[in-house]
């Protein structure tokens, strides 16, 4: 063995840690080794005695009391930094509530203890043309297991659903499905595609990076972390705060009045967009699929934005997206109804730029 | 139960005596160790009351079988000491480790040296050679997996030992 080779092992003989015959062999022969190991013992020894001279014993005091948990204290700070009137924003709220039985917040508020892998999903960057919302999955409740998501990329779309089936200490079992559709050559649409795709399980560890290829994709980045709550905000890759970003659209747990029947209800959903032209849809089975856009699109009609609603008129009749925060900056947004129609996404909503949503929606008429 | 884990479940029941206890006999190591990091004897001070705060906070991201619960309290520390890197910038003064505030002359020989290397090798030579953390604690601490700390140890020693040898050491 050479010294090169057995220079490693030197310092991990110095830490105490056992090392191969043939490094010990060397080691015990060779003086520059040898010279090696006594250098690190006399740097450790140095080092030592510093942080002698260093360790102050003094300590500030400080009152140890018991803080609020993490949702009020978020709560507090959309409080602090609320702009529009803040009792007619509990009014909305509490209306949201009372018509979702409350499950938004007491939703979060029975995951607070729980432990749950904040997944994040990072596709090839010649093909990523917004972020995507993380993938949260909780270990102790089986309701928050799984994730699924679809998203427009540059070149056609990409959908994926990934389940929670184990823990092993700090590592994940999950089973991934991952399709992907070139719009150019495909007829088969992403969700159609999804459905027939295998699902391949890996082990994942929350700080570590686990590499998918996805079939016409390229390899797509899964990283993550833990917390030890499911955050209310858990699918958007936001700042925890009320207040929707410059040109943003941010729809939480929204529901879609058409009178005063609920025609569509994802309540604990969430989707937010800042591409340009930001929109929102939805799939509401039996009558079609409505778009809320940033900008006008063909055929849709203007609509009034106020804190967390959107009213509009359709044929006559009156309908009012409701949600859980405000959703955007904007007083005035557009509408998009085509009934029958259908988006080839997974899911019952989502969000993207309406120039890449249209064509989608055009084409499942 | 090891010590650290009765510890740790007393701070989960908000014992707040037994957490001052945790943080007076800590403190003083920590903010040591996170002087060498920041450089700033203040910034550590800072860097350090909020590491305890989250622990006091947040107890639960803590795992006893993952390694102690000083580990742990170091592992927020360095994440803290990070961000408050990221959030520097050339106008507010932080260049860089200033050399140690040491109190001898041979003190500063190694503390410069320390000072002269990238902040991921000061923490893990601190680690490993001044707070005795195993490998596999430090693998916790600095979130990368138990056969990369051996590499890195070796990496940051021969760094310091060049820099110790070649620059300072008195020949």
């Amino acid at each position: 063995m050479r010294c090169e080779d057995a220079a490693e092992f030197v310092s991990a003989l110095y830490d105490g840690e056992t090392i191969p015959r043939a490094a010990a062999e060397h080691v015990s022969l060779c003086q520059a080794c040898q010279s090696q190991l006594k250098e690190y013992i006399e740097m450790g020894v140095e080092l030592r005695r510093v942080a002698s001279l260093d360790a102050e014993s003094e300590v500030k005091d400080r009152t140890w009391e018991k803080q609020p948990g993490t949702i009020r204290r978020w709560w507090q700070k959309g409080w602090e930094t609320m702009r529009i009137p803040r009792m007619a924003f509990v009014l909305l709220l509490t209306m949201v509530v009372a018509i979702s039985s409350g499950l938004t917040l007491i939703g979060v508020r029975a995951h607070e203890h729980g432990t749950v892998a904040i997944l994040k999903i990072t596709p090839p960057d010649k093909e990523t043309v917004m972020n995507i919302m993380p993938c949260p999955l909780s270990t102790e409740d089986k309701n928050y297991s799984d994730c699924d998501n679809s998203v427009g990329m540059r070149s056609g779309s990409f959908s994926y659903k990934i389940k929670l089936l184990s823990r092993d200490g700090n590592r994940i079992q999950l089973g991934v499905r991952a399709a992907f559709v070139n719009r150019a050559n495909s007829r088969e649409t992403v969700a159609q595609k999804l459905q027939g795709a295998t699902e391949r399980e890996y082990w994942f560890e929350p700080g570590e990076t686990l590499k998918i290829d996805v079939d016409g994709l390229g390899p797509v980045a899964v990283t993550g972390e833990w917390q030890d709550y499911m955050p209310y905000f858990a699918t958007m890759d936001v700042e925890h705060n009320l207040e929707p970003g410059l040109n943003e659209l941010r729809m939480i747990s929204p529901i879609l009045l058409r009178g005063d029947r609920v025609v569509f209800d994802a309540k604990g959903g969430a989707a937010t967009t800042s591409v340009p032209n930001a929109a929102f849809w939805v799939n509401v089975p039996g009558d079609g699929v409505y778009v809320l856009s940033m900008s006008p699109m063909p055929d849709s009609v203007e609509a009034h934005a106020v804190d967390n609603r959107v009213t509009f008129e359709i044929g006559g009749r009156s309908y009012q997206f409701v949600t859980g925060a405000p959703i955007t900056r904007a007083d005035k947004v557009w509408i998009l109804h085509r009934a029958g129609a259908r988006f080839p996404m997974n899911g019952v909503f989502g969000s993207g730029s309406s120039d890449g949503l249209l064509p989608l929606l055009q084409a499942n008429k | 139960m090891t010590d650290h884990e009765e510890v740790w479940k007393k701070i989960s029941n908000a014992d707040a005596a037994a957490f001052d206890a945790f943080y007076r006999e800590s403190a003083p190591r920590l903010r040591a160790f996170l002087r060498h990091i920041v450089g700033n004897p203040q910034a550590a001070e800072d860097v350090a009351q909020d590491a305890f705060t989250q622990i006091w906070i947040r107890p639960n991201g803590f795992q006893p079988e993952r390694g102690s619960l000083r580990g742990y309290l170091y592992g927020i520390a360095r994440k803290r000491a990070a961000e408050w890197w990221r959030n520097q910038t050339p106008s507010n003064g932080a260049a860089g480790p200033e050399p140690s505030d040491c109190k001898t002359e041979a003190a500063s020989v190694i503390g410069d040296a320390l000072a002269r290397l990238p902040e991921e090798q000061r923490a893990l030579l601190w680690l490993r050679e001044v707070e005795g953390q195993s490998y596999a604690e430090l693998a916790v601490i600095l979130e990368i997996p138990i056969g990369t700390v051996r590499s890195r140890l070796f990496a940051a020693r021969e760094a310091l030992r060049k820099i110790w040898r070649s620059d300072w050491r008195p020949i």
